[in-house]
C-alpha cells in the first residue's frame, strides 16, 4: 500500500513538471512553427529597408513611422535559430578591432606543460571563445551607429562624433570628470552623451545595449596603454 | 624679405627681385629713378642679360605689383542639416554661423559655403539650408558635398545652387571650384535604395563606400578653367575633400589627388580650402597651401594616422559644451594673392594658421600649440 502510494505521488508530480514545462514552452513552440524568431533578430535593417522603399515623397515622415527597431540582442542567442548574420553585414559596414587568438594556448604539445585549469580545451574551443566575444563588440557597433537603437530623439548616433570610435578613449578612464565634479566611469560619460547630444534616456549600468557599447569602445582601443585618470 | 621665397629656386628668385626692383620704382622720384635705372641697366648689361625690349616691362611690372588688392571672405561650413523637426540643433548652429558673419564690422567680399550643406541629402534639407542661408548679407558661394549628393545624385542641390563646378576672378585672385566627392557605384550591386546609399555615404567611418574622386571629367573642366592663366595668377581653389591623402577609412582622402596636384603644381601662389574634415588642418605640398574648415555641427578627432607635419591641432573638443570644437571663420586674401586662415572655434580665442607660417615650413608664426591635445 505504502509503495503504491508512492509510486502515484511520483507519477504525479512527473505528471505536474511535465505540464509546467510544456505551459512555459508554448510561444516558443508556437513561434517557431511561425518562423518568427529569425525576423525579430533582423528587425533592424529590414524594417529601415521597407521604409525607404516607400515612395520619396515624404521621406522623413516615413522614417518618424519607421516602428522602433528590436535590439539585436545577445538574449535571442538562446532560440534555437539564432541568426548572426548581422554580424558579418556590421563586419563588412565597419571595422572592429579583432579579438585576441588563442589558439597557441590550445595547440602546446610540449609534455612539461602544467596541464589546464579551466577545462581541456582545443582549437574549436579557442574559436567559440573568439567568436562570443567579438559577437558582443559587433553588437556595439551596431548600436553605436544607429540612433533608433540608442534611443535617440535627434537622430543623432555615437559615431557622428566618434568614427571607429575615435575619442572615446576607453583606456583613461576612470578618471575625474571635471565638468561632473567626481571620477567617472566609461558609461558615465557614455550616459553623458546620450542624454544630451542625443536626447536619449540614459541606459543602466547592466543595459544589455551598455554592456555591448563599452565592449565596442574597450575594444575599438586595443594596443593602447591603460592609464586611468588621464586628461 | 619675404619668408615665402625662404627655399626658392632660381628662377623663381629672378623673378622676385625684378618684381621687387620694378615695385619700388614707383615711388621713386625721377631723379633716383634715373639713378636706379642706370644702377640697374649697368648691372644687367654685366650680367649679360640685356635684351631689347628691357623697359618695356615697366608697364608690366606696374600690372604684377598691384596684383591684389588684400580683402577677406568668410566661410562657413559642414552644417549636416536635418529637419527642424528632426533636430534643431544643427539649424540653430548654422544660424549662429550665419549671424556671426552679419554682425562682421568688416562685411567680407563674400561668404563661401563648403559643403555637406544637408545630411541626408534630403530636398527639405537642403531647402531649410538655402533658407537660412539666404539670411547673409554678404554674397554666397557654395560648394557641393557628399552629404549634398548621394541621396538624389545632386539633383535638389542643383536646382536649388547650380553648376557644382564654377570659377570667377575677384581683384586678381581666381577662384575656382570643384566636385570632388564622387565615388564609385556600391550601391547598384547592393540593391540600395537612394536613402539607403545615402546613409552608407553619410556613416564617416562605413567601408561599403568608395574613395572620393574628382574624375576625369572635372579634371579636365580644371585643366581647361586655368590653361589660360598665367603660372603668375594667385589661385584659390575649393573641393569639398581634401586634395591629399590622409586617411582613406574615412575618406580624408582623394583618390586622384595627385593627378590634380599635377595640374595645381605650375601655380607660384596656389591655395585649395576643403571642408569635410572639421577640425583645424594644414599642409603644404610642393608650392600648394592646404586648409580645412570648421563645421557648425561636430568636430571630427583627428585621424589615427597621417596628419600632416604642419598641423597645428585644436584643443580637443568638450562634450559639455555642445557648441565646442564648432565654428567658422575667415579668409584673408593677402597682397602677395596668398590665404591668410582664421579658425574662429566658438567660445574660444581665433586662431591664425598665416600663409607665412606655411611658406617658412613651420618656422615662422606659428600658432599656439593644443594643451589638450588628441588621445
Amino acid at each position: 500500500m505504502k509503495k503504491i502510494s508512492t509510486v502515484l505521488f511520483l507519477l504525479g508530480l512527473g505528471t505536474g513538471l511535465l505540464l509546467t514545462l510544456l505551459w512555459q514552452h508554448m510561444p516558443e513552440f508556437s513561434t517557431r512553427g511561425l518562423a518568427v524568431t529569425p525576423a525579430k533578430v533582423r528587425t533592424n535593417r529590414p524594417a529601415a529597408r521597407a521604409a525607404t522603399q516607400a515612395p520619396a515623397a515624404a521621406p522623413v515622415a516615413q522614417a518618424a513611422a519607421t516602428p522602433k527597431p528590436e535590439f539585436p540582442g545577445s538574449s535571442s542567442q538562446w532560440t534555437r535559430a539564432f541568426d548572426t548574420s548581422w554580424v558579418q553585414a556590421e563586419l563588412e559596414r565597419h571595422e572592429i578591432k579583432p579579438p585576441a587568438d588563442n589558439k597557441p594556448i590550445a595547440t602546446m604539445t610540449d609534455s612539461q606543460r602544467q596541464g589546464d585549469t579551466y577545462g581541456n580545451y582545443t582549437v574549436p574551443d579557442t574559436i567559440v571563445w573568439e567568436k562570443e566575444t567579438e559577437r558582443l563588440v559587433v553588437e556595439g557597433s551596431l548600436i553605436f551607429h544607429n540612433a533608433d537603437l540608442l534611443g535617440s530623439t535627434n537622430a543623432t548616433s555615437c559615431d557622428m562624433c566618434h568614427p571607429d570610435a575615435e575619442g572615446t578613449h576607453a583606456e583613461t578612464y576612470p578618471k575625474f570628470q571635471v565638468q561632473l565634479g567626481r571620477a567617472a566611469l566609461l558609461r558615465d560619460m557614455a550616459n553623458w552623451c546620450l542624454e544630451n547630444p542625443c536626447r536619449a534616456e540614459p541606459m543602466s549600468g547592466d543595459d544589455p545595449r551598455m554592456r555591448a557599447l563599452e565592449a565596442y569602445m574597450q575594444a575599438q582601443r586595443t594596443g593602447k596603454t591603460m592609464k586611468y585618470g588621464k586628461h | 624679405m619675404n619668408t615665402r621665397y625662404r627655399r626658392e629656386n632660381l628662377e623663381t628668385r629672378v623673378e622676385r627681385e625684378r618684381t621687387e626692383f620694378f615695385r619700388d620704382l614707383k615711388n621713386l622720384d625721377r631723379r633716383s629713378f634715373l639713378k636706379v635705372a642706370a644702377g640697374s641697366f649697368a648691372a644687367a648689361a654685366a650680367a649679360g642679360k640685356l635684351g631689347l625690349g628691357s623697359f618695356t616691362s615697366v608697364a608690366f611690372a606696374d600690372e604684377t605689383a598691384a596684383k591684389v588688392e588684400p580683402f577677406r571672405i568668410a566661410y562657413i561650413s559642414d552644417s549636416h542639416l536635418y529637419v527642424k523637426s528632426k533636430n534643431d540643433r544643427f539649424a540653430n548652429a548654422l544660424m549662429r554661423a550665419v549671424d556671426d558673419v552679419n554682425a562682421l564690422e568688416e562685411q567680407p567680399d563674400f561668404v563661401f559655403y563648403g559643403g555637406d550643406l544637408a545630411q541626408l541629402g534630403q530636398p527639405e534639407e537642403l531647402e531649410l539650408g538655402a533658407q537660412i542661408l539666404k539670411n547673409l548679407k554678404a554674397p554666397l558661394h557654395i560648394m557641393v558635398g557628399e552629404h549634398d549628393w548621394y541621396f538624389d545624385m545632386g539633383e535638389k542641390w542643383q536646382s536649388l545652387f547650380g553648376s557644382p563646378c564654377w570659377s570667377f576672378d575677384h581683384k586678381g585672385v581666381h577662384f575656382v571650384c570643384i566636385m570632388s566627392v564622387l565615388e564609385e557605384d556600391f550601391w547598384t550591386a547592393r540593391n540600395m535604395t537612394p536613402l539607403e546609399r545615402m546613409q552608407t555615404v553619410a556613416g564617416l567611418d562605413n567601408h561599403l563606400q568608395r574613395p572620393f574622386t574628382v574624375g576625369e571629367a572635372t579634371r579636365k573642366w580644371l585643366a581647361d578653367d586655368l590653361a589660360k592663366l598665367s603660372d603668375e595668377q594667385p589661385v584659390v581653389l575649393f573641393s569639398h575633400s581634401p586634395l591629399y591623402h590622409l586617411y582613406k577609412n574615412w575618406n580624408f582622402w582623394t583618390e586622384d589627388a595627385e593627378e590634380v596636384q599635377a595640374i595645381l603644381n605650375r601655380f607660384k601662389t596656389m591655395t585649395v580650402i576643403h571642408g569635410h574634415t572639421h577640425q583645424m588642418l594644414t599642409n603644404r605640398i610642393g608650392n600648394i597651401d592646404f586648409h580645412g574648415l570648421l563645421s557648425t555641427a561636430w568636430p571630427w578627432p583627428y585621424a589615427p594616422s597621417g596628419n600632416p607635419e604642419l598641423t597645428v591641432m585644436m584643443n580637443r573638443s568638450d562634450p559639455f559644451n555642445p557648441a565646442d570644437g564648432c565654428g567658422n571663420g575667415e579668409l584673408h586674401i593677402t597682397a602677395d594673392g596668398l590665404v591668410d586662415k582664421v579658425y574662429k572655434i566658438w567660445n574660444r580665442d581665433p586662431i591664425l594658421v598665416s600663409a607665412a607660417y606655411l611658406a617658412s615650413d613651420g618656422e615662422e608664426q606659428r600658432p599656439k600649440r593644443p594643451n589638450l591635445p588628441s588621445y
